[in-house]
């Protein structure tokens, strides 16, 4: 038995070792160069083209780690089906088992390449963090918080987890600024100065819609400025843009702001 | 400042096209890039993504080093201000039967159509309309409206840009003043209106379709009419302007042509989108002249003995912005509004005075802003193309010129 599964594998000569640190080598030397430069070169651009070259690092990095087996995969055994399925079986088999949640998020790394729930440079909300997506490595994906902080998210949770994803791949996502009136005033008039308020803002996206949103609360009316800043990574300064620059004109045009905060719900009468 | 008349002769190009064509902007047809002047724009703009302050290692033929500016008086002589008499009568042209109602004249900045509607108020008595003040736009005071000329004399609002602000109360007196001309409430007139804040109007007030006109763009042939046109009367031919870099002929004034220069030109004229007077002035920035054996500039005195002067290689301030979205802020809200004040630009901003004052000073340094005497801050001609540049790379909303 030993014997038989020794002869699918070659003799390593110093050649055929050779041959495999060269392809390690310069697989890693790929990715450690595609990892720093498409970044690099990426955050000097804003838009479509920013978001394109970040959403290539870890398809381009997949692929290399695929070339770079393929090619070393014949210089360890021979190349035959019989001889491929007993080694890429074995493998998978101690993987699951020993290995269940690392295997899980590396298949799931190469799941997300392919499904595109998240790309660098989407904002996404995972497990709760909601951040910009820097990096999407081969186990896991690195978000950075509003809070400047650094969050490492297994692939795994794009089996059991909704992710929400702001933008999509695209520079812009929306913005919502929330304003809270009191019930007697004019409402035309606020929802007039509120576009305008978005009209206004240098964050502005003028090619995406404006939307103002009125709801009609026991306490008040809540609106709901929607609009979309140029770039995604304005999102907080427009939000901030939007709502300073709103509750002045509201304050201007005469509106009183809600004072109280909304009631708790009533708690059910007693049976 | 300078002191010479107008040079006279671009009124008339009597066996050419007329220079000056205005027609309706959707009309306005870009000059072509040639196409060793687009690889030229990409590969610099290549070079500043990866070294943003390399030099270029060819010797030129004449370095600036070599060359001495020119005094005003010279350059007025080489490329003075343009009389725009000849504009006014193609307006008056094209107004032509139909004068009654609103007209609108839309031109990017430097482009010299609020001389030509000057020009054209001039000749025609029209009564010109000072814009309401800051205080008025965003008050919404309607009183600058309703004392609108009632007479039957034709009246010219030069300034559009001036008559709202980016401001969430800045645009109610715009409106109702696009909405009484549309109507026909104000009688007979014409409307001068930055491209950059025509393009903002666009995205917040209804304006008219019709009756808009601009100046049709330049192309390389169209600049070396306007810049032979520009010379003086009284300077010396043949005249030849070389290129300090590769010592050919960029343009000849009543001598033998050289294609050389026409792709130059042509590429002047991409490079400012057909913009004469945007052309002009960076045509008139350029220019320079090897100083005399004893020393003194050729631009003084008899400086018209010499054939030649030449054209130092089209330089552009760096903004060098990054990833910090600050410049561009700035450099957006002074186009959009044509000029602002340094306070007053702080206000419409979402950043800290101290920051927009230091912005203002960094730009001003480059050469990309100057202050004008009234206190506003405007962009430079050598400034607009990257500044616009920035802009588009950044996203922002761009005029349509």
């Amino acid at each position: 038995m030993d014997r038989d599964i020794a002869s699918l594998f070659k003799h390593l000569d110093t050649s055929a070792l050779l041959d495999l640190a060269l392809i390690l080598a310069a697989a890693t030397a790929l990715i450690v160069l595609l990892q720093k430069t498409l970044p690099w070169l990426a955050n000097r651009l804003r838009g479509r083209r920013r978001h394109w070259l970040l959403a290539m690092v870890p398809l381009l990095r997949l692929i290399i780690i695929v070339g770079a087996f393929l090619l070393a995969l014949p210089k360890v055994i021979e190349p035959s089906f019989q001889n491929m399925v007993a080694v890429l079986g074995s493998l998978g088999l101690a993987l699951g088992f020993a290995l269940k949640d690392y295997a899980s998020s590396l298949v799931a790394g190469i799941v997300a390449v392919g499904e595109a729930p998240y790309r660098n440079g989407d904002w996404v909300e995972i497990d709760g963090v909601y951040g910009e997506v820097t990096h999407v490595g081969v186990r896991a994906l690195q978000l950075v918080t509003p809070d400047d902080n650094l969050v490492t998210i297994p692939h795994q949770k794009l089996w059991d987890e909704a992710i929400s994803n702001a933008n999509n791949g695209q520079p812009q996502l929306q913005c919502v600024a929330d304003f809270h009136l009191h019930p007697e005033h004019d409402g035309a008039r606020v929802r007039a100065a509120l576009y305008d308020v978005a009209l206004t803002s240098p964050y502005l996206a003028f090619e995406q819609p404006i939307a103002v949103v009125a709801q009609e609360q026991p306490w008040g009316t809540r609106y709901r400025l929607r609009a979309y800043p140029i770039d995604a990574r304005q999102q907080f300064r427009f939000t901030t843009d939007l709502t300073l620059r709103g509750k002045a004109e509201l304050l201007r045009l005469g509106a009183a702001f809600a004072a109280a905060s909304p009631a708790p719900d009533p708690s059910p009468p007693p049976s | 400042m300078t002191t010479q008349p107008p040079n006279a002769g671009t009124q008339a190009t009597a066996d050419a096209e007329p220079l000056w064509q205005l027609v309706p902007i959707a009309d306005y047809r870009l000059p072509q890039t040639p196409a060793a002047g687009a690889a030229r724009a990409r590969w610099a703009s290549l070079r500043r993504l990866f070294a943003p302050r390399r030099k270029a290692p060819e010797a030129p033929a004449r370095t600036e080093a070599d060359l001495r500016g020119l005094t005003p008086q010279r350059l007025d002589a080489l490329a003075g201000p343009v009389d725009w008499t000849a504009g006014a009568a193609a307006l008056d042209q094209q107004l032509g039967e139909d004068a009654d109602g609103v007209w609108l004249l839309i031109g990017p900045p430097h482009s010299g159509h609020g001389a030509l509607l000057h020009a054209w108020a001039a000749g025609r008595g029209a009564q010109p309309i000072e814009p309401p003040g800051d205080d008025a736009i965003l008050s919404g005071d309607r009183a600058w409206l309703d004392a609108w000329p009632r007479d039957a004399r034709p009246w010219l609002l030069p300034r559009l840009e001036q008559c709202w602000l980016r401001h969430a109360a800045g645009l109610a007196l715009v409106r109702a003043l696009l909405t009484q001309a549309q109507a026909g409430r104000l009688g007979h007139g014409i409307i001068g209106c930055d491209s950059w804040a025509w393009a903002y109007l666009r995205q917040v007030a209804a304006l008219p379709t019709r009756r808009v006109l601009t100046l049709q763009a330049c192309d390389g042939e169209g600049l070396a009419t306007l810049f032979r046109a520009l010379v003086a009367a009284h300077v010396r031919r043949p005249l030849r302007f070389r290129h300090a870099h590769s010592g050919k002929p960029v343009l000849v004034v009543d001598g033998a042509e050289d294609a050389a220069g026409a792709t130059e030109l042509q590429y002047l004229a991409a490079r400012c989108r057909g913009n004469a007077g945007l052309a002009r002035a960076l045509w008139r920035s350029r220019l320079r002249a090897e100083p005399d054996a004893d020393g003194e500039d050729a631009g003084t005195g008899t400086a018209d003995d010499g054939t030649s002067i030449w054209v130092a290689a089209a330089t552009e301030p760096s903004l060098a912005a990054g990833p910090d979205e600050t410049v561009a802020l700035v450099l957006h809200a002074l186009l959009l509004h044509n000029g602002l004040p340094g306070p007053l630009l702080a206000e419409l901003l979402p950043l800290p005075a101290f920051r927009v004052e230091g912005v203002l000073q960094r730009l001003a340094a480059a050469g990309a802003i100057a202050e004008a005497p009234a206190g506003d801050w405007r962009l430079t001609a050598a400034g607009y193309a990257p500044a616009r540049d920035l802009l588009k790379a950044q996203g922002f909303l761009l005029d349509d010129f």
